[in-house]
């Protein structure tokens, strides 16, 4: 998948009018890409006059960038404290099942995307898992092979 | 408009007060994140088109979080003129109903969670008294906010506005007290003032390490740099932490107004900065929100109030990083860089951000402020503990009862918030511990429930107050396997700084790996504790110095289940993978493996099934019906609905294989010339026998009594195990060669040395413990008191009377509730139970004490006897004191201490103790070789069984006190393994294997509609109460075919995962 360099170039002038700092910046290249690509990082080291490693350091560091494109259904399992009390640790076993894919993979025709994250803030009501901007609350090993279930439906009839 | 005096603050809290209380009815959705997860979002709008609709006079608003969590979506109702309702667990379903009765003037009472008649605002020391009409008697079904047990207590301080205003009001924020402190700093008080006044309160700060907030502020003011800045760390990182999202998106304004307080008081700043956890993307929505109305008031930027300070506040986005709620990791974000800990000292106070001296303040700690501002830092210190002042926000999850946040005063124990307000474990699962502090926090047994919540007596206990987030936790957890998570959290998160912590913490979490696969060392444990202080000592942070809590807390507290993965491949909270396969089957004392014989069941082949429980047992029926079941406890389909009818299922095996006068397809065959004597033919021997009968040794039984099965035959009455059953059972023991001599009594009939003398090689006693023990009250000879372990002997073999017209049975196990539900069917009219301590402490099953209730039997919780009342040497009644619940005991459970003066009078005319049994042990007669406990039990290696006497093993009641028929069963099968190996001659240790699967059962896959349709587990069908109390039949009946098969499609097959 080529990068649209230009929507790039746009956030680098954005952010150079006003004078922001670099953080936020590369927090926009992720909000526009959904992950930060290496050609716009390199892009911005040159730019802005800042080592590609400085940049490549702070966006492997935080939990908010991402280095791969998601898939098209990024489905989360929340790892906290709370919700493995309450077992999420099976639920993200079946979870893995279900798709074929490890934590921070993505299925090969990239419907699906896997991520274990460690706290929503939502324990009061783990085990929580989500698709995409869809929340699911005291979610249960079958409740969990039905979400997927639906999900995967959802992508062999194409729709959304 | 912008606001520059006292009037103008006047003219817009009375605005606020209108919108809060106005004449028409307010609707108040609790909104926050984990309001709208749970659809209130759906609820608001649904509300407004509704209201809409029905032209109902209402407005409405999305509000904050009023912290019962488990309650949401929270929906509270003004009406004026009547109390306010706030109504729980509403969902679109509730809606119209709700507008329908607000249209006729009603309550919902069954959706009603408490109402208030007034409020009271810490801001102004004010009591907000609503005008209340004539409500005839309508509202007094509903509680009082204070009287749920889950609010009574709490102490909403820093929590005050949550809920109760629309977060980015600012009239409604001022209507309730706010921006009068942040107008009285600025023009009554002197910088110095100010920060006198934070310094006197004592308030420390809540993001975990708990400097004093006005040293803080001390340091900032006195540095002399031209730019300095404020900054609120809301990078909540504390999975199950969420106290700081709700103040921020229930109550911006609360934190914003002690920043700029704090700018005016340190001097020299510009900047104020909030930084906010990544994930809460609403919450910096809301706050942005706040600061922009802030501005268009003039109570921030330039000008603040007309008073000359010039502050600004901006909210920072956090790219996500949990070593970022170190404060100096959150710097190095804010500047751009990796989020890495820096060197202290300096200090932020001395060099924070771009190097200027910086005041980092946790968002509770923020939101204190302007109460010590209004009543003053003296009367803020009067609340808490002598080093911990004020109140703490503390989040409850996990197994626990209530989800939610509470806000109690510093010093509340911990017990008051996790069972009184939380109300325990949410399922009848026990409680294990409770990890206090994130995960750099450390986890405390029920025996330290007693800890107040003071950060000095957490960190000496192990854990500390942290961030105040409670993860509790039940039986099902373990806690090598929790510290193993912790540590993975703490390996994932640590900034990678300093050697120490980045190599340090994946070291140790290499050790509880291997020892939760079961191929750790005993070294393995003292490696862990140096490496843990080590790492304690060394690292350069905070989240350093504290990543090791959670595995030396748990080394500390629970050691024993460290050394149970070592030395046993045993996994008490039956949760490792690698030595579990499934949790029923790996914690029960007989081996049974239910997910085979379930997953069997499934498919309709209960041949099959018949064939996997018999391989472990023969007494399928017996223990499908007596079991206490500790399967069921840790079953996984518990974690989240009804765990699976386990008992209920074998029980229906068992009755299909004996009509069909099935039988164990195991047979003996005789190998070795040893014979075997088994004293006392129970749960324990009988097993026992069997077994190593099997093995091929030739065993005989001695049974004192006419009949053999111990208590299976004389203690558990007949309506709950069958005498067919048990003889039928007994028949399969027969069967394998087992000789049962009744009538024998060892030790008086026949000694053990004469047993040798006749080629007995090994013995194996398991006598039980069948004498009564007394209450060690006044009065108890009298005629009409007697044990229930007696009186239940003489009704099952047929020689029992009624014991008396009105009797009372003293005592919470299963022979109390056994001996009133047996004194019934006796034909007793009026049977009462006593027992000290509540309903959730009894150790009888939950169902037998509900049977006895539906039977009639009346129980008197929280009362003991103090002394029999006799006439002519018979009791006619029972003098009792009630008890209370005094201080935690080392069993985690509130101890009862009687309260004086409660005496009262219980007339009776039978009495029957059932407070606890001890062994009879004339079968040791002659044999002075077995050592005896100061309890009169046998004393046996907890490992081997064997007593002081070689040859002699012991198990079962005898060794251990009362116990259970599985427990002893366990032990019955544990001695036949050792007594074999004695006899052979090989080291006596028991063979110890992690769990697999004894038999690979396909998996059953349920449909859609399966799925949909087959939720819960079935109830057992029984036989109803007034016919069942005339007779002894069994009172619990078979489930049918199609129950059966249902229920155990539900299993969720967790052998079928383990690798």
């Amino acid at each position: 998948m080529a990068v649209d360099m230009e929507r790039a170039e746009t956030l680098v002038e954005d952010f150079r009018q006003r004078d922001g700092r670099v953080m936020e910046l590369l927090l926009d290249v992720q909000d526009e890409f959904d992950y930060v690509p290496e050609a716009v990082l390199e892009m911005i080291s040159e730019r802005l006059e800042v080592p590609l490693e400085r940049l490549l350091g702070v966006v492997t560091f935080y939990n908010a960038f991402s280095s791969a494109p998601k898939g098209r259904y990024h489905v989360r399992v929340c790892t906290g404290t709370a919700c493995i009390v309450r077992g999420s640790r099976s639920i993200l076993e079946a979870v893995i099942g279900e798709l074929g894919v490890e934590p921070g993979g993505a299925t090969e025709d990239g419907s699906f995307s896997l991520e274990s994250v460690h706290c929503f803030g939502n324990c009061a009501h783990g085990p929580t898992v989500s698709v995409g901007d869809e929340y699911f609350g005291h979610v249960t090993l079958a409740k969990a092979r039905e979400i997927i279930t639906t999900f995967k439906k959802a992508v062999e009839e194409g729709g959304e | 408009m912008r606001i520059t005096s006292t009037k103008d603050l006047d003219d817009l809290k009375s605005q606020g007060r209108e919108a809060l209380y106005p004449e028409r009815i307010r609707i108040n959705v609790g909104s926050p994140t984990c309001g709208i997860a749970r659809g209130a979002s759906e609820v608001l709008l649904d509300l407004l088109s509704r209201v809409e609709t029905e032209e109902l006079d209402a407005t409405l608003a999305a509000t904050g979080c009023l912290g019962f969590c488990e309650m949401e979506p929270l929906v509270d109702v003004w009406v004026p003129g009547a109390p306010r309702v706030v109504y729980k667990n509403i969902t679109t379903e509730d809606t119209p109903e709700l507008v329908r009765a607000l249209k006729e003037g009603r309550v919902v009472e069954d959706k009603a969670l408490f109402r208030l008649e007034g409020e009271y605002l810490f801001l102004g020391d004010e009591e907000v008294k609503y005008k209340l009409g004539s409500t005839n008697g309508k509202y007094d079904g509903i509680p009082l906010m204070e009287e749920v047990p889950f609010y009574n207590g709490q102490y909403k301080l820093v929590t005050r506005n949550c809920g109760f205003i629309k977060p980015t009001s600012l009239p409604e924020y001022v209507a309730r007290g706010g921006l009068y402190p942040l107008l009285k700093a600025l023009t009554q008080m002197t910088p110095e003032e100010v920060i006198a006044e934070v310094a006197k309160s004592g308030l420390r700060g809540r993001g975990g390490a708990g400097f004093p907030t006005g040293r803080k502020w001390q340091f900032v003011r006195e540095a002399p740099d031209d730019v300095k800045y404020i900054i609120c760390n809301g990078e909540e990182g504390d999975p199950g932490a969420y106290m700081d999202r709700s103040v921020l998106e229930g109550d911006p304004y609360s934190v914003l107004e002690s920043m700029i307080v704090c700018a005016y008081a340190v001097g020299n700043t510009k900047e104020g900065l909030v930084y906010i956890k990544h994930e809460y993307e609403r919450v910096r929505e809301i706050v942005t929100a706040a600061t922009e109305t802030m501005r268009e008031y003039g109570v921030l930027g330039d000008d603040i109030l007309g008073t000359g300070l010039d502050f600004d506040i901006r909210v920072a986005r956090d790219p996500g990083a949990f070593v970022c709620g170190e404060e100096t990791a959150l710097i190095n974000a804010v500047e751009g860089k990796r989020g890495m800990a820096r060197l202290r000292p300096p200090y932020p106070a001395e060099k924070g951000l771009f190097d200027k001296p910086t005041v980092v303040n946790n968002v509770e700690t923020w939101a204190n402020i302007p109460v010590i501002l209004d009543r003053g830092g003296e009367w803020y210190s009067a609340l808490g503990t002598e080093g911990s002042k004020g109140t703490k926000v503390v989040s409850l999850a996990g197994k626990v009862r209530n989800n939610g946040l509470v806000e109690v005063p510093m010093g509340t124990a911990l017990w008051d918030v996790i069972f009184g307000m939380g109300g325990g474990i949410a399922t009848d699962r026990s409680f294990k511990g409770v990890q206090i502090g994130s995960p750099l926090g450390g986890c405390v047994p029920g025996q330290l429930l007693d800890l107040p919540l003071d950060y000095e007596k957490l960190t000496e206990a192990g854990a500390m107050v942290g961030s105040g987030g409670m993860i509790v936790m039940d039986e099902h957890t373990c806690m090598v396997d929790m510290a193993k998570y912790f540590m993975e959290f703490n390996r994932d998160e640590s900034c990678g700084r300093c050697t120490p912590c980045r190599d340090g913490v994946p070291a140790a979490l290499a050790i509880l790996d291997r020892i939760t696969k079961g191929q750790g060392t005993m070294e393995d444990l003292d490696t862990l504790e140096e490496l843990g202080t080590a790492i304690q000592q060394t690292s350069l942070c905070g989240l350093g110095q504290a990543a090791p809590n959670p595995v030396l807390a748990t080394l500390r507290y629970f050691r024993d289940e460290y050394e149970a993965h070592i030395n046993e491949k045993r996994c008490p909270g039956a949760v490792c993978k690698a030595l579990v396969s499934a949790p029923c089957h790996h914690v029960c004392p007989v081996g049974m493996d239910p997910p085979a014989y379930i997953g069997y069941i499934a498919q309709g082949r209960f041949d099959k099934a018949y064939e996997v429980i018999t391989n472990a047992s023969p007494f399928a029926g017996i223990c499908g019906r007596v079991c206490d079941y500790p399967c069921e406890f840790k079953c996984t389909s518990g974690d989240s609905a009804d765990p699976i009818a386990i008992r209920a299922l074998k029980r229906f095996v068992a009755d299909y294989a004996k009509n069909k006068n099935g039988r164990p397809r195991k047979a003996p065959a005789r190998k070795y010339g040893e014979k075997v004597a088994v004293v006392g033919s129970g749960p324990a021997g009988l097993t026992c026998a069997y077994q190593l009968a099997l093995q091929g040794y030739e065993v005989t039984a001695f049974e004192a009594l006419p009949v053999p099965g111990g208590m299976l035959a004389v203690g558990i009455p007949e309506y709950r195990l069958p005498r067919d059953i048990l003889e039928f059972e007994i028949e399969n023991v027969k069967r394998a060669g087992v000789k049962i001599e009744t009538n024998t009594a060892v030790g008086k009939d026949v000694t053990l040395d004469e047993l040798r003398a006749r080629g007995y090689k090994a013995f194996f006693v398991a006598t039980g413990a069948h004498t009564g023990l007394k209450l060690g009250v006044e009065g108890e000879e009298a005629k009409g008191v007697v044990d229930a372990v007696a009186f239940l002997r003489e009704v099952n073999l047929g020689r029992g009377d009624k014991p008396g017209e009105m009797v009372g049975v003293v005592g919470g196990g299963n022979a109390a509730v056994d001996a009133a539900r047996t004194a019934l069917r006796m034909g007793s009219s009026d049977v009462h139970i006593l027992y000290r301590r509540t309903r959730k402490e009894m150790p009888a099953q939950d169902e037998e004490i509900e049977a006895a209730l539906d039977e009639g039997i009346k129980l008197h919780l929280l009362v003991a006897p103090k002394r029999v009342i006799t006439e002519d040497g018979r009791v006619t009644a029972v003098e009792c004191l009630k008890m209370e619940l005094g201080d935690v005991d080392a069993s985690g459970r509130r101890r009862p201490v009687p309260i004086e003066g409660s005496e009262f009078t219980l007339e009776l005319d039978a009495l029957i103790p059932a407070i606890s049994q001890e062994p009879d042990l004339t079968c040791l007669e002659g044999a002075d070789a077995v050592e005896v406990s100061k309890w009169k039990t046998i004393v046996a290696d907890g490992e081997t069984l064997q007593t002081t006497a070689p040859d002699v093993f012991a198990g079962g009641d005898v060794v251990t006190g009362p116990w259970t028929v599985t427990g002893a069963m366990g032990h019955g099968k544990l001695a036949a393994e050792i007594i074999h190996k004695y006899l052979r001659g090989e080291p006596l240790r028991p063979t110890y294997e992690p769990t697999r699967p004894t038999v690979e059962v396909p998996t059953y896959q349920m449909t859609d509609e399966e799925l949909a349709t087959i939720v819960h587990r079935p109830g057992v069908p029984c036989h109803s109460a007034p016919d069942r109390v005339k007779n002894f039949d069994e009172v619990e009946r078979c489930l049918s075919d199609e129950q059966a098969v249902d229920e155990a499609k539900r299993c969720l097959r967790c052998d079928a995962t383990s690798a």
